[in-house]
């Protein structure tokens, strides 16, 4: 498959990682080289303790990247920055196992809490959380508290 | 960027007030918090109000005081407790030039009661020659002929309303009464009242003649040993040059103050020297103690219930200073919230105490400011604590 390397939105080369210190050192991930492009599908399997969460969380800037080089939205996380982290992290729609919802906003105040770093303009957010609600059959549900 | 924008970008009022309805949505801890926080005001605004109103207590009579200098005995510590000093040494200062006239004081402490009526009460008595003004205080003035005749007095009716409150009582509805010295060996008739207010070393004020002053205070006061002596000055004389000569006049024998360096140093001793500035200076550190411990509890709390909400919103992105300014936010919204009711109840204790012990407690700006700057002040401190434990949300621990 022909590509460029404006295509590439996920580029790993020698990634490696490893939990603990001295002798408890444990390496979850191993010079690994990878490449996902745009618009593609990639699903990652293999056993529990194989580095799948690891992977994860390196790619979603939720952690530092140690050893090797992964570009993310061509961003180098190799020794980047909390600001460049952060700026990944708004780029990437994550779902997580657990929703760790703000268990004090209602639904509705839930989804705005996240438009202030999506919508610039105040003015649009409360029409679009109430979009993206009714999208997902919620909007009967927007002043219900998350628990 | 400068602070400015920094402070804009975090703060921005299109924003959901995220630590408002965190706050909100857990009432009883707010209440607890709040309440907390307020009793840690409350507690503050008790020790300065009670400060200010013995250094206020303290000088009321001093403030009141129509002179341009006062001799004074270097062994008087503080007003409730005068060293007599020779009468002859103030005529001394009657020679010259500039002065125009000297008055002497006899201030001492009775103890008086009515047999059947007024209890036992502790009385401080002023005497001086009824044809001087000495007060600025028109009450009084309007009432010195009155002094003239022997063991006539007029009564402070600011005074402990416990113990002396029956005396205005008594002497509005039936005029002029009569109290007995502790010790029966004399007894005077109150023709008049007015307002001074009274102090930390007795129930009340008298004024009196000199001459009534020495009967009921006798031995504490002899005739010819004054407590304290007016200095007048003519119109254009120099304050300044006649209290320097008078000093070096009378040494290390009598203390020549102007009005405003006898408060001071009334002030001072009350503040620094008696065990009352301590006290009452430890109680307003141990209300900031209360505080800080009861917001940093909360804000601590508050934090690792949140944490994992924490780490989320900084996985989808949101930076540390925003987490740390919901943070902020919360303990300043807790600190307002707990500030505006102390600060009425305390003006209500204030006002209640103020009637019954006859000592001004007011809720003066200063203290507000004071008070809400330290309730401010130990809530941000307790924050920036209670914010070290937002190390620990790590958005990768989310997964």
């Amino acid at each position: 498959m022909v590509h460029n390397e404006d295509s590439n939105v996920i580029v790993a080369r020698g990634l490696t990682h490893s939990y603990g210190e001295g002798e408890l050192k444990n390496e979850i991930l191993h010079q690994l080289d990878f490449r996902v492009l745009a618009k593609e599908i990639t699903l990652l399997v293999g056993p529990s303790g194989s580095g799948k969460s690891t992977l994860l969380t390196l790619i979603g800037a939720l952690r530092s990247v140690e050893e090797g080089s992964l570009t993310v939205l061509n961003r180098e996380l190799l020794g980047a920055s909390e600001a460049d982290l952060m700026a990944v992290r708004r780029r990437i729609g994550f779902i997580f196992q657990s929703h760790n919802l703000v268990a004090s906003l209602t639904v509705l105040q839930n989804v705005l809490l996240l438009l202030q770093l999506a919508e610039p303009d105040p003015s649009k957010r409360m029409e679009r959380a109430k979009d993206m609600l009714e999208a997902v059959g919620l909007s009967q549900r927007l002043h219900h508290y998350p628990e | 960027m400068n602070l400015g924008h920094r402070l804009r970008a975090l703060i921005n009022w299109h924003d959901l007030p995220l630590a408002w309805l965190q706050l909100k949505r857990q009432p009883v801890r707010y209440l607890v918090a709040v309440t907390g926080i307020g009793f840690a005001a409350l507690l503050m605004y008790m020790q300065l109000g009670f400060q200010s109103g013995l250094l206020k207590s303290a000088t009321t009579f001093y403030q009141a005081l129509e002179t341009d200098l006062v001799l004074i005995s270097p062994a008087t510590v503080n007003s409730g407790s005068y060293q007599q000093f020779p009468q002859s040494l103030l005529y001394q200062a009657l020679g010259l030039e500039g002065v125009s006239e000297t008055i002497p004081l006899y201030i001492t402490n009775i103890n008086a009661q009515q047999l059947g009526g007024v209890k036992p009460t502790s009385l401080r008595i002023i005497g001086f020659d009824p044809d001087k003004k000495i007060l600025n205080v028109p009450e009084i003035n309007n009432q010195l002929d009155q002094l003239k005749t022997p063991n006539f007095v007029l009564f402070d009716e600011l005074g402990l309303s416990i113990k002396t409150g029956p005396v205005a009582k008594q002497f509005s509805s039936n005029g002029p009464l009569e109290l007995t010295l502790s010790n029966f060996s004399s007894s005077f008739r109150i023709m008049g009242l007015f307002k001074l207010g009274s102090t930390f070393v007795a129930d009340s004020n008298l004024i009196s003649s000199q001459a009534t002053a020495l009967d009921l205070a006798f031995p504490q006061v002899n005739i010819g040993e004054i407590s304290l002596g007016l200095i007048r000055l003519e119109p254009r004389a120099n304050r300044t040059e006649i209290q320097s000569y008078l000093k070096s006049l009378y040494g290390d024998e009598l203390q020549v103050l102007t009005k405003e360096e006898l408060i001071t140093q009334e002030r001072n001793y009350w503040n620094n020297v008696s065990s009352f500035g301590i006290i009452f200076g430890f109680g307003t550190i141990m209300g900031l103690l209360v505080g800080g411990v009861v917001v940093y509890q909360v804000l601590y709390t508050d934090v690792s219930d949140h944490l994992k909400e924490y780490a989320t919103l900084k996985a989808m992105g949101f930076s540390n200073q925003f987490i740390l300014m919901v943070v902020i936010q919360e303990s300043i919204l807790l600190a307002v919230s707990a500030f505006i009711p102390a600060t009425l109840l305390s003006a209500g204790l204030y006002a209640g105490l103020t009637a019954v012990s006859g000592i001004r407690l007011d809720m003066t700006a200063d203290k507000t400011i004071l008070v809400g700057t330290l309730t401010v002040s130990l809530c941000a401190v307790a924050s920036a604590i209670a914010i070290r434990k937002l190390r620990d949300a790590d958005p990768a621990s989310v997964f």
